[in-house]
């Protein structure tokens, strides 16, 4: 298999090394925005599904993120960079192969994505209509996940490429279907777990300001997320049997994956286990660690596949300047530290009550 | 190279860069300069005590929110997504080797979203007097710092394709960021995004209810269009003055004065529109208070639409300049490499990517000559489509004929790369293209 595929392998670009650092960076980021996505678009399908709950507190509370959903989406396209930057530099000669194949389909997340957060913002500002606007929101989003979920697909197995050929100019989405069809479902549980979580956490939020009628928010989301979670057991076992042998076998033979995957048990467990005890913040915690290691699990297969086709013609590696590495580290703790500041400038603001004189009599 | 060649019917790789590129940057100089005007204006306010003035700029913000954030950030990643489809070897090439650049401009558009979003969030909170105009402004400029910081980051690299200049590879980060157009791009770029931002100012002052309030900011506003277009046009000399072979007595980089067709009529938008601007600034800050109100907003809409037509021209300038090349002198625009392009000539262009085709059979001919039409020309040449059409270029000139003009090709004529790959890969395109363009 890996034979013949290796001809099809453009050259690799020398990578800013070293290439474990790059990983970690990746690891981290994809993380970050994996777990932003999830919350975005699971908050929203929740938004969409349950907007006539017959419990006023989920209603109310999911209506009342709906202006947080814009911003949701400027930060997870943002976090998006940092990891397809990093995919490129490890992997670009798969990563480019695979989005050329989707040619149209890859152009078009653009503007699915525009369009969905124009339609975000409409549906935060107006009443009118705004289920509408929701509904076609989410099915961008959900476009949007599916073409990306179909691109990593693609990506990760070379030997589908071949299929390409005889169509060519044709868009190739579903190369490799067996995969994407149980790995899409995957994330989309993934959605609607961590959104649960949100409904609950918001809830949670309001029930420390005293607000009361909270618990069926709470209880709700808890137990969106435990559903999903469990969910994901048979979807997980589904996903597993569409992978190539090879890759069961990696799964199923490496000690870093046993690892992980007894990691992956036991936080499953605590998870639904805190859910059942309404443990709401301790439930985020170990949400996000179930993500975080999926997430090397995943890291650690595409590792393993690429590695195996591209053996023997690795990418080579040379070594970044250190004033390079001071200015990405300055850039980016500085900017964190920005941020930090900021953000507690308007978190003392928003904490003056209202009552101070006003300054300017007039105001919107 | 050997990546697959993308095909998208009637829009060429080249023109789908541009029309996202061009839309983006004007959005994004935008945001870039806006950061500056509404903190600005913001402070004018506070320190006039006058809420109209204030109010202005806060409903100002909604909009920065709504289309530098949404549609500048997003087509800044479709930018991204689109040269990686189209160029895929130059953008490998290029995160290769400034990946940090790239990683701190993410740090800083991270930055500048979170500040914008800030900024909006907490203004009726300043002016309800629970926030110090001190720390709003703060914000505000944060937001105009990172967004700058951004710009610097992407200028380096974009600034890199067109001149590498002592570049020798990859340890050499800071030579390649620091490049000979590195400043003057970098002022320019700052210079016109001071300017649109001022246009953009324009445009919403004219919104403002009470007469005085209004009349003195769009003066105002005016104000910081003729000032930045000064820096501007002085930076644009500069800026040509560093482009390779600029010769003394200002004569114009040889890559400029070529009359191709795409290059050319760019080139005199630019001379033509750049002077236009001046003088519609001039106009608004002089006359524009004596107009009626719906002459004045036809103004500025003309004067915006005239910025965009000088940022496109600009843009288009610089990206044709770089033929043949996409990174000048390293890889073509094809997104082949010098040495990649040698070893097409000794063992073949066609790569297992175009498909296994006879080439003494017509109908493989006609399949491997679409591949290479695709991998080498399609960067530059529509297939029936507007940019550079190929119809009416190899029409009716026959097999021989274009087998004759690619066996040429990139030897007189400096604007094409030459063509790549063994004699019977060239007659199979020749063959290709004379079969699907027989005559006029
Ligand atoms: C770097 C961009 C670029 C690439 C790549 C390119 N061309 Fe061109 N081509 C041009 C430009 C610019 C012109 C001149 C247009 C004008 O002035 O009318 C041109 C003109 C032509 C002409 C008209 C005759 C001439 O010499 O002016 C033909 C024929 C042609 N190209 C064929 C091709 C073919 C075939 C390929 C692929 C093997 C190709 N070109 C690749 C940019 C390119």
């Amino acid at each position: 298999m890996t034979q013949g595929i290796q001809a099809f392998l453009p050259y690799a670009a020398p990578i800013p090394g070293p290439a474990g650092w790059i990983e970690v960076l990746s690891f981290i980021t994809f993380t970050a925005h994996l777990l932003l996505m999830n919350a975005l678009v699971g908050t929203l399908l929740l938004a969409v599904l349950r907007w006539r709950s017959p419990h006023a507190a989920v209603r109310q509370n999911l209506e009342d993120s709906l202006p947080m959903l814009p911003k949701g989406v400027a930060l997870t396209v943002n976090l998006a960079v940092p990891p397809l930057l990093f995919l490129q530099v490890l992997y670009g000669r798969f990563f480019y192969s695979g989005s050329i194949i989707q040619s149209v389909w890859w152009l078009g997340i653009m503007l699915l994505v525009m369009m969905a957060y124009y339609g975000l913002y409409l549906a935060a500002a107006k009443e009118n209509g705004r289920r509408f606007v929701l509904g076609i929101a989410t099915c961008l989003l959900l476009l949007t996940a599916f073409i990306l979920t179909a691109n990593a697909a693609l990506v990760l197995n070379p030997q589908v490429w071949p299929n390409w050929l005889p169509e060519r100019a044709s868009a190739l989405l579903l190369a490799g279907a067996g995969t994407v069809v149980p790995r899409f479902l995957h994330s989309l549980l993934a959605c609607m777990a961590v959104g649960g979580l949100c409904l609950a956490g918001l809830a949670t939020l309001r029930q420390n300001k005293g607000i009361a009628g909270q618990e069926p928010a709470i209880t709700q989301g808890l137990a969106w997320f435990r559903h999903a979670t469990l969910g994901q057991l048979a979807v997980g076992t589904w996903y597993f049997f569409s992978l190539t042998p090879q890759q069961q076998h990696f799964l199923l033979t490496t000690p870093a994956i046993h690892a992980l995957y007894t990691f992956l048990g036991l936080g499953m467990g605590l998870g639904v286990w805190l859910s059942l005890r309404a443990k709401v913040w301790q439930t985020v915690g170990v949400a996000a660690f179930l993500v975080a290691t999926m997430v090397a699990v995943r890291a650690l297969l595409r590792q393993f596949v690429l590695m195996g086709v591209q053996a023997g013609s690795m990418p080579p590696e040379y070594a970044v300047p250190p004033s390079v590495l001071v200015l990405f580290l300055v850039s980016v703790l500085g900017t964190f530290a920005g941020i930090f500041w900021a953000l507690r400038l308007c978190a003392r603001a928003y904490s003056t009550p209202s009552a101070a004189q006003p300054q300017h009599t007039k105001e919107a | 190279m050997n990546f697959p060649a993308l095909e998208i019917p009637y829009i060429n790789g080249g023109l789908l860069i541009a029309i996202i590129a061009v839309l983006h940057i004007f959005v994004a100089q935008i945001a870039v300069g806006g950061g500056f005007l509404l903190t600005f204006a913001e402070a004018k306010g506070h320190r006039e005590n006058n809420p109209e003035i204030l109010q202005w700029v806060q409903k100002h913000t909604k909009f920065f929110l709504l289309v530098t954030m949404v549609f500048g950030g997003l087509s800044g990643v479709g930018i991204w997504m689109v040269t990686a489809l189209v160029s895929p070897t130059a953008v490998s090439f290029l995160v290769s080797n400034f990946m940090y650049a790239w990683a701190s401009e993410w740090a800083f558009f991270l930055g500048e979203i979170v500040a914008l979003l800030l900024y909006a969030a907490t203004f009726s909170l300043c002016l309800q007097g629970r926030m110090r105009p001190k720390d709003h402004m703060t914000l505000g400029w944060m937001y105009a710092a990172f967004a700058f910081l951004s710009l610097v980051a992407i200028n380096g690299v974009v600034s890199f394709m067109l001149t590498p200049g002592e570049w020798a590879g990859p340890e050499d980060f800071w030579t390649g960021i620091l490049n000979p157009t590195f400043w003057p791009a970098l002022v320019y770029r700052f210079a016109n995004s001071l300017m649109l931002a001022g246009l953009f100012g324009m445009v919403t002052a004219l919104g403002i209810k009470g007469a005085p309030t209004r009349e003195r900011m769009l003066r105002w506003s005016a104000v910081w269009v003729v000032g930045s277009f000064l820096v501007l046009a002085a930076s644009a000399v500069w800026y040509a003055a560093a482009l390779p072979g600029f010769g003394p007595g200002f004569s114009l980089p040889p890559a400029l004065q070529r009359g191709n067709a795409d290059i050319r009529p760019f080139v005199e938008l630019f001379m033509v529109v750049t002077p236009l601007l001046l003088l519609a600034a001039v106009v608004l800050l002089l006359v524009l208070h004596r107009l009626p109100a719906p002459a004045r907003m036809a103004l500025v809409l003309v004067v915006l639409g005239l910025s965009l037509a000088q940022l496109g021209a600009f843009e288009w300038v610089r990206e044709t300049a770089r033929r043949p090349y996409v990174i000048y002198g390293k890889i073509y625009s094809n997104d082949i490499p010098l040495e990649e392009g040698e070893r097409m000539n000794r063992q073949g262009a066609l790569s297992p990517w175009a498909g296994n085709h006879d080439l003494a059979t017509a109908e493989g001919s006609m399949q491997a000559g679409r591949f290479l039409f695709a991998q080498q020309c399609g960067s530059c040449h529509g297939l029936g489509g507007p940019m550079l059409n190929i119809a009416p270029r190899v029409a009716g000139r026959g097999m021989a004929g274009i087998d004759a003009l690619l066996a040429g090709q990139g030897r007189l004529n400096l604007y094409m790369p030459p063509f790549f790959g063994t004699p019977e890969e060239r007659r199979a395109l020749a063959f290709y293209l004379s079969q699907m363009f027989p005559a006029h």
